[in-house]
Parts: C-alpha cells; sequence; structure tokens
C-alpha cells in the first residue's frame, strides 16, 4: 500500500491515506560527532536526495562565550563565499528586537550560542541543502549568556549550489560535547 | 527502541490550488508535525483549515498572533474571527523556505492549537515570522486543506505529516 500520493492539475484536489497503510519511522538519524576541545567540526555527506528537511541537535559547551555558525560544504570543500544570510527575532529583558545581516560568510549562531558554564537548546532546521535550491533554516533557540535570551533566527542564502555537508564552528575559543543529524523521512 | 515520530502521510502535487488531506489525524496521535516544501508563482503564506469527514471548516473561528521580524522592524498582532490560520510555511516564486510547524490535538474533542516558524524572503530580503494559532470550537478534525494565499493563484511540492508516538 502506497504511502506516497500525488497530485497534478489546476483544480483542489483530495487525498488520505488508505485503510491498512503502515507508517514509517519519520525521524533517522543519519550521524553524529562527539568533540573534545575542537575549534570546528565537519560532517560530510550527511545531506541527500533521501531527504528535504534535517534537524541538527547540539549539546556542547565552550571555552568562552560563542555563537556556533555553520558553513556548507560541498564534496569536502567549505563554501565560503559571501552570500549568506540571516534575520533575527530576539527575545531579552522584556523587549524585542529584529536584525538582518547579509553577505555573510556563515550561518551566524544557527547553532545556538556555546557557553562555558551551562547548555543551551537549539533546534535548527534547514530544507533543501542538498537539491539544487536555495536552502534556508529555522532555528528557535535559547541561551544564557548573563541574561536569559529566546529568538528566532531565519537563514538563507543565495546560491543554489547542492551541499553534502557542512561545518560548525564557533566564533571563538573550542567547544566540547556531540552534534546530531537527523533527516525527516519522506517514504517510499 | 522504538521511534518516536512516524511518517504519516507524504503527498506531492503540481500546480494545484489546494490540497485536501483525509484521515490523517486520529487518536493515535496528538501531537503532529507538518512539512511543506512548496513554491508558487506568487509570494504568498500558505493557509491552513481543518478538516471534518470531508468539508473543510471554513467558519470564522480561527485566531493567531505573530510577530515579524522584517531587518530591525518588528511587527506583530493578534487576530480573531478568522476563517483560516495563515503562515503554515510559504509559498515563493522559485524557492522552497524552511518551516517548523506542529499542531496539537485536531482529532481530540477539545481546542486545537498550533504553531509555527518560517521564513519568508518576499524580493530577496529575508524575514522571520513566528505564529501561533488556536481555534474557539472544540470540534474532532481529521483532516485539513492547505492552499497558496487568498489569490487564486495555484502551488507545487510536498507535504509531509508526522506523528509524536504517544
Amino acid at each position: 500500500m502506497p504511502i506516497v500520493g500525488s497530485f497534478a492539475g489546476a483544480s483542489a484536489r483530495a487525498y488520505g491515506l488508505g485503510a491498512g497503510v503502515k507508517e514509517i519511522d519519520g525521524l533517522e538519524l543519519i550521524t553524529s560527532q562527539s568533540f573534545t576541545s575542537v575549534s570546528s567540526v565537519t560532517f560530510d555527506n550527511c545531506f541527500s536526495n533521501t531527504y528535504v528537511q534535517y534537524k541538527i541537535v547540539v549539546n556542547a559547551s565552550g571555552t568562552t562565550t560563542a555563537g556556533i555558525g555553520l558553513q556548507f560544504r560541498t564534496s569536502g570543500t567549505t563554501y565560503t563565499t559571501a552570500s549568506y544570510q540571516m534575520q533575527s527575532l530576539k527575545f531579552e529583558n522584556g523587549g524585542v528586537a529584529a536584525q538582518r545581516l547579509t553577505g555573510l560568510t556563515n550561518w551566524q549562531n544557527s547553532l545556538g550560542v556555546v557557553v562555558s558554564s551551562r547548555g543551551f537548546i537549539c533546534g535548527l532546521e534547514i530544507m533543501n541543502p542538498f537539491q539544487t535550491m536555495f536552502a534556508s533554516g529555522v532555528s528557535p533557540q535559547q541561551y544564557f549568556d548573563g541574561i536569559q535570551q529566546l529568538e528566532n533566527r531565519a537563514f538563507g542564502i543565495t546560491v543554489t549550489n547542492s551541499f553534502d555537508g557542512f561545518v560548525a564552528a564557533p566564533s571563538g575559543g573550542n567547544m566540547t560535547g556531540n552534534i546530531y543529524v537527523y533527516g525527516f523521512s519522506k517514504g517510499s | 527502541m522504538a521511534t518516536g515520530l512516524k511518517l504519516l502521510s507524504r503527498d506531492s502535487f503540481t500546480t494545484v490550488t489546494s490540497v485536501s488531506l483525509d484521515n490523517v489525524f486520529s487518536s493515535s496521535y496528538k501531537q503532529y508535525k507538518i512539512v511543506t516544501d512548496v513554491d508558487s508563482g506568487n509570494n504568498e503564506n500558505v493557509l491552513f483549515r481543518l478538516r471534518a469527514s470531508g468539508t473543510d471548516n471554513s467558519s470564522g473561528n480561527y485566531r493567531r498572533t505573530y510577530l515579524v521580524g522584517t531587518s530591525t522592524s518588528v511587527v506583530g498582532a493578534n487576530e480573531s474571527s478568522q476563517t483560516v490560520w495563515s503562515g503554515f510555511g510559504r509559498a515563493e516564486s522559485g524557492v522552497r523556505q524552511c518551516n517548523i510547524t506542529e499542531v496539537l490535538n485536531p482529532f481530540q474533542s477539545t481546542n486545537t492549537t498550533a504553531y509555527s516558524f518560517f521564513v519568508p524572503s518576499a524580493s530577496g530580503n529575508l524575514e522571520v515570522i513566528s505564529v501561533a494559532y488556536d481555534i474557539t470550537v472544540s470540534t474532532s478534525y481529521d483532516g485539513f486543506t492547505i492552499a497558496p494565499g487568498f489569490s487564486a493563484s495555484t502551488f507545487s511540492g510536498t507535504v509531509q505529516v508526522y506523528g509524536y508516538v504517544i
């Protein structure tokens, strides 16, 4: 019994799961790394046509408070051109502030803000990094850099390259911990 | 170890005005994740309506609260008496934008709630939007309809529905 349906045409269409369709695992751990006192962590061949959307979870501490940026990679080469973009909404001290940065060489703070004395929560999800489309990402995150911070960060890139991996690096110091890369299953 | 998230449905579509999924919500799950990987000829928010027994709820009982970050500007509002939830992802020309969208208790006879974080980039300028949703009725819904914006435009792509195992 297929789990995948398809529509074509200009009119509204309806589709529903038929009786007996077997649900399959929806979130798959693609790869992970443990690391100790490093300035960057590289993942190759983790993005593919098998998935459209990914979730990256970081559990780490750092030698100093620093945002963890992401740069994409293709065939073992890091893409460092200034074509990364970021728009943030930040809640702190009872107020809300927004910021847009363009011409960046990485997705700044997309993987959270590592601190020395406590953890942080970051749930970056990326859409279409491998497909030759404009990759984009959303990263709701919490961290403490002297006061509690709640941010929602959006990310884009102005090229349609196919990326198969990424490098994660704090903006300063070293980090110790784990990074997990998950893919949301597309089914058969 | 059992998986915690199940893929319940994946549908692909090409140049349609809307897509309706029936029998995708059930008592087997309470919280769902919906991934819309779509593009359109226009730049519009994806609209969402709950659906029961093959019929959309198009009554004015949808509500939402949102915050939009555009460069250094922050704009927000509360909206009630809406006939649809706007912002279940984004349909844009040539871009398929990432969204994090989850729905709670659509099938249970309690007020359905949801949130969505997504990335519009109309005219090439990146934005970020956070939206919270609820509905003022406690109807049990088994499906939903998504559509690209209020105009009679079409969209293409895929929609994937996941359920968190309980």
